[in-house]
């Protein structure tokens, strides 16, 4: 029987967090126990773009993160505004309606800045400007967004992998293809440890304390089913395979409480090229996002959703839930060549069906009705617009359709110019909402609202910060203070 | 040919490449095969742009053949046969490379990317190609051991006309070939070994790997077509050994003594080069490295550099003040002073004016570079290197070593390492998002079940050319900052 002072369940971007915030406040013996092998490891981190969302007053600050920024691009600052705790917290606010809990959105907000700093200096993450995510392009410039300038160098794997190499200097074990089936509680109700299963079989790992940090059940079909509703049942996993609630269900299991919208989630159109899981190389590049400049058609050859209601950042939720609904789960998205440039460069990871005519393109297309879809695309381009009435895709361009049954009000641009191009879509799922109650110290909460004793929990488990949506770039960030927290309660647990 | 009495040294060699299984390979095998592979790749990227590549990719008839292989760095794909020869020569393009001290060469990029190239035509697992890059570059040493160094005095470049054995051993054990046909594939690549010591130092020299890749595994498909050649070509008086070598200058006995015992791949000999520049620069690189990390000096406060390497490693490296890039790749005293001053070393300090880097400037003022007294002409271990900062204060810092020939054996690169490598070499071809996941898969390349896990990471898409390069900053307004328009 092998006895540690702090038990690590998961190996995530919270989970090493947790782990590294743990031996640095004094625990000898860490643990991160991996269920995933070797080539899987590091959960939905991997999968992330890295972004990190703080508060901070002056933008000159942000200079501490990002030490040569201002060799590589001149003017840097000038064009990054001031984001306060305030802004934070006020677009925490409006995402999830309001709901997103007082007491952890506060933590979060009011140490994000210090928690990102944290990871650079404890935790050996390198940085780099999030250009390429978060700027909008405005004409010939880059315009920085809100609260967005900062992401892991190498995104989520990098991230990823600059947290393993600090756990490994810091000598923390890690076990892989080790999964922990069970929370041990002792008669006086404290943890005491975990069982665990790998290729060896069944065993016991002895702790003062156990964090959780090994996220959600997005991969989980009778969980997703149960919790969310079929439509999402029938999603693809657009991250780890390895989130199966298997936290959420031990710590249930001793009674702690479910807290926080289980059954909400973030979901968006992702490619249907790839089978139940998108492929693991390809991180977060399975978005199919770009609808907003052509149409989407469904396998009876018709549209369902006005893609250009507004921009995707709004309508991509509900989309990825709209093509879930339709026949085989599964749209075309059609372009022509005047807006193929405009694709978000996400779209090279799938190869487009190309052909120089829309017949050409509509034969190639795994479509009930063929016929109906050729006269779908001919209704739309009838009642579209011309390039010259005025099409703006970096605004709301007003260029709607007239006379459709179901209009697209947006960059209702003809599909006319050869030659013509279709991407597949479905639904895919990032993270659930769903998680356990934990107090300001990321202990876990029990039913009958008692912290349980030796048991902490961070990452996409903290029930109660998300509802509906999240504002990008808070998940990490989330999941490094929860993990913080939960790895410095942990050490000091008696 | 099977009734033959005595068995010949290719029939020989063919059954050992035939009986070689997965289950064979060890822990060892698989991890040094793993980061060998690696760094073939990264290389291969960087070599993509050079002008040896390119000028390959434009002749008529290069890479127009239909096929399901990636020219790496590109969205076009050929035969199998025109991928090795293009990729292959991008391997080598640099020099970066791996390479064995017994061969005298450079075992990997004769077997990397013609693997690659062969797997997306033909099929194999991660698990596979490590098998076959194992076996192939067991032949290529086993070979070199027969043969050196005689072979590689007379003026032959071993990484080309030993690496064609070991692309042909390894492509027939990838796609499974009967032992009749393996011996065959051995006994048509004979003809085929080439590669002249004259032309190092030009684009000739990576265009031997390209060839030698290429092939070795024309050979073995056409010994998959029941092609034939001669079975005793090792031996035959007009044969490969007779030829290349000469009579009384091999040992056929060191091709098999103690086969797999242990695998070539797990030799201490074979190193990887951490540095983009003369490999002679490199002990005194690694001292200037591990004062700046060990001392954390401040080059403001540095008085004096002095620089001891070995006499024979100063010889074709004193080049106190490089005038063109060319000669900042052996200039021993540049390299250690961007060690000092930036803690790195990069291929971009190669390129275009980054010699002339001001502060680089005036820390060659600052340095002296002269053969190590303490280290004979004629010693065994002729890789050693002493680096000593003298700082403003009069303090004197010194850091030795006594031998470093590559990274290898006792002293692997870490994965850090590794990764800073790769990644310098991999963003000359790749754009920024595909190569930390590329790098990342290939560090369990074992695991690969499909080869396009991998070379779909090589390939970059025609959309991505669209993309603008500049990146220009608005002002903040008065505005409020707009939303992000990127969704997790």
């Amino acid at each position: 029987m092998t006895t540690y002072d702090v038990i690590v369940v998961g190996a995530g971007n919270a989970a090493l967090a947790a782990a590294v915030s743990a031996k640095e406040n004094g625990a000898e013996r860490v643990v991160v126990i991996e269920k995933a092998p070797r080539e899987m490891r590091g959960g939905n981190t991997h999968w992330s773009g890295g972004v990190l969302r703080f508060a901070f007053d002056d933008p000159r600050e942000i200079g501490e993160l990002l030490p040569d920024v201002e060799d590589q691009f001149e003017n840097f600052y000038d064009g990054i505004s001031p984001y306060t705790k305030d802004d934070f917290h006020g677009d925490l606010m409006r995402v999830t309606s309001g709901r997103t809990d007082p007491v952890l959105s506060k933590i979060l907000v009011s140490s994000s800045f210090d928690t990102v700093k944290w990871m650079k200096n404890a935790g050996g993450i390198k940085m780099e400007p999030a250009i390429t995510l978060s700027a909008v392009k405005k004409g010939n410039v880059m315009v920085w967004a809100r609260g967005l300038v900062v992401r892991a160098e190498h995104e989520g794997v990098g991230l990823s992998r600059s947290w393993f190499a600090t756990a490994d200097r810091l000598g923390i074990e890690i076990r892989y293809g080790t999964a922990a089936t069970e929370l041990l509680v002792g008669d006086d109700g404290r943890i005491k440890g975990v069982k665990v299963r790998d290729d060896d079989g069944i065993s016991i790992l002895n702790a003062r304390s156990v964090v959780l940090g090994c996220g959600g059940f997005e991969a989980n079909v009778q969980m997703r089913t149960q919790h969310i509703g079929p439509l999402v049942g029938a999603a693809k996993v657009r991250g780890t395979p390895h989130n199966q609630g298997d936290g959420l269900r031990m710590a249930m299991n001793i009674g702690a409480m479910p807290w926080g919208q289980w059954s909400g989630c973030h979901a968006t159109p992702i490619s249907a090229d790839w089978g139940d899981f998108a492929p693991r190389e390809l991180t977060d590049r399975s978005n199919r996002l770009s609808y907003v400049y052509g149409i989407m058609l469904n396998r009876k050859g018709r549209r369902f959703v006005d893609e250009g209601e507004d921009g995707a950042l709004f309508t991509y939720a509900k989309f990825g839930r709209a093509i879930l609904a339709e026949p085989g789960a599964k749209a075309w998205q059609i372009f022509d060549a005047r807006v193929i440039h405009l694709l978000e460069p996400r779209y090279q990871t799938s190869k487009p069906i190309v052909a120089d005519t829309l017949e050409g393109l509509v034969n190639q297309l795994d479509l009930d009705d063929k016929e109906q879809a050729l006269k779908t695309i001919d209704e739309y381009n009838s009642c579209a617009r011309a390039l010259e009435d005025g099409f703006d895709p970096t605004k709301k361009d007003q260029l709607s359709s007239k006379g459709l049954a179901l209009e697209k009000t947006n960059w209702a641009l003809r599909i006319e110019k050869a030659p013509f191009y279709a991407y597949s879509a479905t639904g895919g799922i990032t993270f659930t909402f769903g998680g356990l109650k934990v107090n300001e110290t990321a202990q876990v909460v029990g039913t009958d609202w008692r912290p349980i004793k030796g048991l902490f929990c961070c990452g996409e488990m903290v029930g109660g910060l998300f509802y509906d949506n999240y504002p990008a770039g808070t998940g990490l960030v989330s999941g490094a203070t929860f993990g913080r927290i939960a790895g410095r309660s942990a050490a000091a647990a008696d | 040919m099977n009734n033959a009495p005595t068995r010949t040294v290719t029939q020989k060699l063919a059954q050992r490449i035939h009986a070689f299984e997965k289950r064979q390979l060890t822990k060892a095998s698989v991890a040094q095969a793993r980061s060998c592979i690696l760094d073939a790749v990264g290389v291969t990227l960087a070599g993509y742009p050079e002008p040896c590549t390119q000028i390959l990719l434009k002749t008529p008839g290069v890479a127009t053949a239909p096929g399901s292989s990636l020219v790496f760095g590109t969205a076009r794909r050929t035969s199998a046969l025109d991928a090795a020869l293009i990729n292959g020569t991008a391997s080598h393009a640099l020099d970066f490379d791996d390479f064995s001290g017994i061969m005298g060469g450079h075992h990997s990029v004769p077997l990397v990317s013609m693997l690659l190239a062969l797997a997306e035509e033909r099929g194999g697992t991660g698990e596979d190609l490590i098998a076959a890059y194992v076996i192939g570059v067991e032949v290529e040493i086993r070979l070199a051991r027969a043969v050196n160094f005689h072979h590689y005095d007379k003026g032959w470049h071993p990484t080309a006309t030993l690496g064609v054995f070991g692309a042909a051993a390894a492509a027939s054990h990838l796609i499974k070939l009967g032992l009749s046909q393996t011996t065959m594939a051995l006994c048509i690549a004979a003809s085929f070994a080439s590669g002249l010591k004259a032309n190092f130092g030009t684009m000739t020299k990576p265009l031997h790997i390209g060839q030698c890749s290429r092939n070795g595994l024309f050979a073995a498909l056409l010994a998959e077509g029941e092609f034939d050649a001669a079975s005793d070509v090792f031996e035959h008086q007009q044969g490969f050994l007779n030829v290349f070598n000469g009579p009384g200058t091999f040992d056929t006995d060191k091709l098999f003594e103690n086969w797999g015992s242990p695998w070539e791949i797990e030799a201490k000999s074979i190193a990887l080069k951490q540095f983009p520049c003369c490999g002679s620069t490199h002990p005194a690189i690694a001292m200037a490295l591990k004062l700046r990390r060990e001392e954390r000096i401040a080059t403001a406060n540095i008085s004096h550099i002095e620089i001891l390497p070995h006499a024979r490693r100063l010889r074709h490296t004193n080049t106190p003040h490089p005038q063109t890039s060319l000669e900042a790749k052996f200039s021993v005293q540049y390299v250690v002073a961007r060690a000092l001053r930036y803690g790195a070393l990069r291929l971009k300090d190669f390129e275009g004016d980054d010699h002339l880097d001001p502060e680089i400037q005036h820390l060659l003022k600052l340095t002296t570079a002269s053969p190590h007294p303490d280290m004979a002409e004629d010693a065994d271990e002729q890789w050693g290197a002493e680096v000593i900062v003298t700082l403003n204060d009069g303090s004197r810092l010194t850091r030795r070593i006594d031998n470093l020939v590559g990274r290898g054996g006792d002293d692997p690169m870490s994965s850090s390492e590794l990764w800073d490598k790769f990644s310098d070499c991999a963003v000359r071809s790749l754009p920024r998002e595909q190569i930390a996941p590329l790098f990342e898969r290939l560090e369990t390349f074992e695991k690969v079940t499909e080869i396009s896990q991998v070379t779909r990471l090589l390939e970059v898409s025609e959309l991505h050319k669209a993309l603008p390069k500049k990146v220009v900053f608005s002002p903040r307004d008065a505005q409020e900052a707009p939303e992000t328009t990127w969704v997790p």
